[in-house]
């Protein structure tokens, strides 16, 4: 018996395809909804299904939703990221106009609803995991990209808010928040927040998404897993212990 | 209660002041000597406040404002700068009146989500480019956003409530960091007030309350000139001029989990 899909949905910045290839590779199937038009950030697994998502609507994320569900089932699993590029790029806020505002901070967020939504609608019956990921950059804020940080609290909130209200439904929302370098070289050139310390980050490196993530998401989809909600899991090799 | 002069001379814009935890902020800003404007949604509550706090002996203007319009925003803190001459106290409060609605997160619409946005995130966005000129290399520039013990727990009750919440909670702190060379602080507080509405409730379902009280360290709640516009009056002065980039709890200890 074929084990349930996962369906992992990215908006933005592509961290969705390794995410995925490290998923597929560990056995599950998976579909890739995203809304890049650029090649993925690695080679996808042939085993992954790609189909393309809109995410500036809840109909045109259900829409997509329901495409890969009709090929490959009712997800047991939906993975999410929602990083603007319109936000990834270091500018003081006084330069930003409405326009910026909006692409980096607002609709980011609001594509986070839309695909939680999207998941409700496919797992609403059975349950399942849905896990978000975003860069850990906003647990400390970043000056020069308020827009980001703004964008990337307001989906953890929203996912806290969500577990909260779904747990009993037999719905798991978590948060993962990664180091931004382990999750794409882009942030090389952004300035991070920084804390100084003998060992700034215990484990020397930042996580590898398909490797070292993957496995952490998978766990959060297992039975042992559904234990967690609303939680936010640091992986950023120890750098913040944030308290 | 008020700490008479520890803010003379320095102007402080409230929005959302024509009421509730807005009025109380407004009214403990003047009673420590800062100039007051009162950004108010409805003009006639905003002249309330003004007229409170000019009882009292303070200074005071009131501006009509809609936060969600760039153009308001810009017009009360030209009216800060040419009552006063300048600005130097920012303090976002104004907050959606959907915000305590409960909501399925299912069943969220774009005009709910929008109409709560705006209110707390455009406004704060708006905010912070009209007024940085004011603030920016003073030592005295201070920008406050009320936010919520739910930016930090995430409650339940309104998810939208939750994500705008936490949303400023990454605002201030990648913004204190933006402009900490410019030597102004950018903080938040999370507040448990007793508020108009909140009083009302409770005479109408006084168990209610135990029950809330009874979970607070210091069982009770908030009071919104006194406690919640105190601790704003401590973090814009000079005596925590050296605090920025944080979301602190002013509960009564009711969230310890940081």
């Amino acid at each position: 018996m074929n084990p349930a899909p996962i369906f992992v949905l990215t908006h933005g910045l592509d961290i969705g395809s390794p995410l995925a290839a490290g998923l597929a590779a560990r056995g599950a199937r998976v579909a890739w909804l995203s809304d890049g038009s650029e090649a993925p950030a690695c080679d996808l697994d042939p085993a992954v299904l790609r189909f393309d998502a809109g995410f500036a609507s809840r109909a045109e994320v259900e829409r997509a939703v329901s495409a890969a569900q009709q090929r490959l089932g009712t997800p047991a699993q939906v993975v999410i990221s929602a990083i603007p590029r319109a936000g990834l790029r270091a500018r003081e806020i006084t330069s930003l106009s409405d326009d910026d505002w909006r692409a980096a901070c607002g609709a980011a967020m609001k594509s986070v609803l839309y695909a939680l939504q999207a998941a409700y609608t496919a797992m609403a019956g059975p349950g399942g995991s849905v896990v978000v990921v975003g860069p850990s950059l906003s647990l400390a804020g970043a000056g020069q990209l308020v827009a980001l940080s703004t964008a990337i609290e307001g989906q953890r909130g929203l996912v806290k808010s969500t577990a909260r209200q779904w747990g009993q439904r037999g719905i798991t929302v978590n948060w993962i928040a990664a180091a931004p370098r382990g999750l794409s070289p882009v942030f090389d050139g952004l300035p991070l927040p920084m804390k100084l310390d003998a060992v700034m980050v215990a484990l020397g490196r930042p996580l590898d998404l398909a490797g070292e993530i993957a496995p952490v998401i998978e766990f959060l989809g297992s039975a042992a897993g559904k234990v967690i909600t609303g939680a936010t899991l640091v992986l950023d090799g120890g750098e913040w212990m944030v308290p | 209660m008020n700490e008479p002069g520890l803010l003379h001379g320095r102007t402080a814009l409230v929005t959302g002041a024509g009421g509730g935890i807005g009025r109380g902020l407004a009214l403990a800003l003047a009673g420590a000597g800062a100039n007051v404007v009162i950004a108010a949604r409805r003009a006639a509550t905003g002249d309330e406040t003004r007229n409170l706090i000019t009882a009292e002996g303070g200074r005071a203007i009131s501006v009509q404002t809609d936060v969600a319009r760039r153009a308001d925003v810009q017009a009360a803190v030209a009216a800060a700068v040419a009552a006063y001459g300048g600005l130097d106290i920012v303090v976002h409060n104004a907050s959606s009146g959907q915000s305590s609605v409960p909501t399925p997160c299912e069943e969220i619409d774009d005009a709910r989500w929008d109409e709560q946005y705006a209110i707390a995130l455009d406004a704060a966005f708006y905010l912070a480019q009209a007024s940085f000129e004011h603030l920016r290399d003073t030592d005295r520039g201070r920008f406050v956003i009320l936010s919520s013990a739910q930016a930090l727990h995430g409650g339940a009750m309104n998810p939208i409530y939750a994500a705008v919440k936490s949303a400023q909670r990454g605002m201030l702190k990648a913004l204190a960091r933006e402009w900490g060379p410019h030597k102004v602080t950018v903080n938040g507080i999370a507040p448990a007030a007793e508020t108009d509405a909140t009083k009302a409730y409770f005479e109408r379902n006084p168990q209610i309350r135990q029950q809330i009280v009874s979970v607070i360290p210091l069982r009770r709640l908030g009071d919104m000139r006194d406690d919640i516009g105190g601790a704003v009056v401590a973090l814009v002065s000079d005596q925590m001029r050296f605090v920025t980039g944080q979301l602190i709890p002013v509960d009564g200890g009711a969230y310890t989990a940081l």
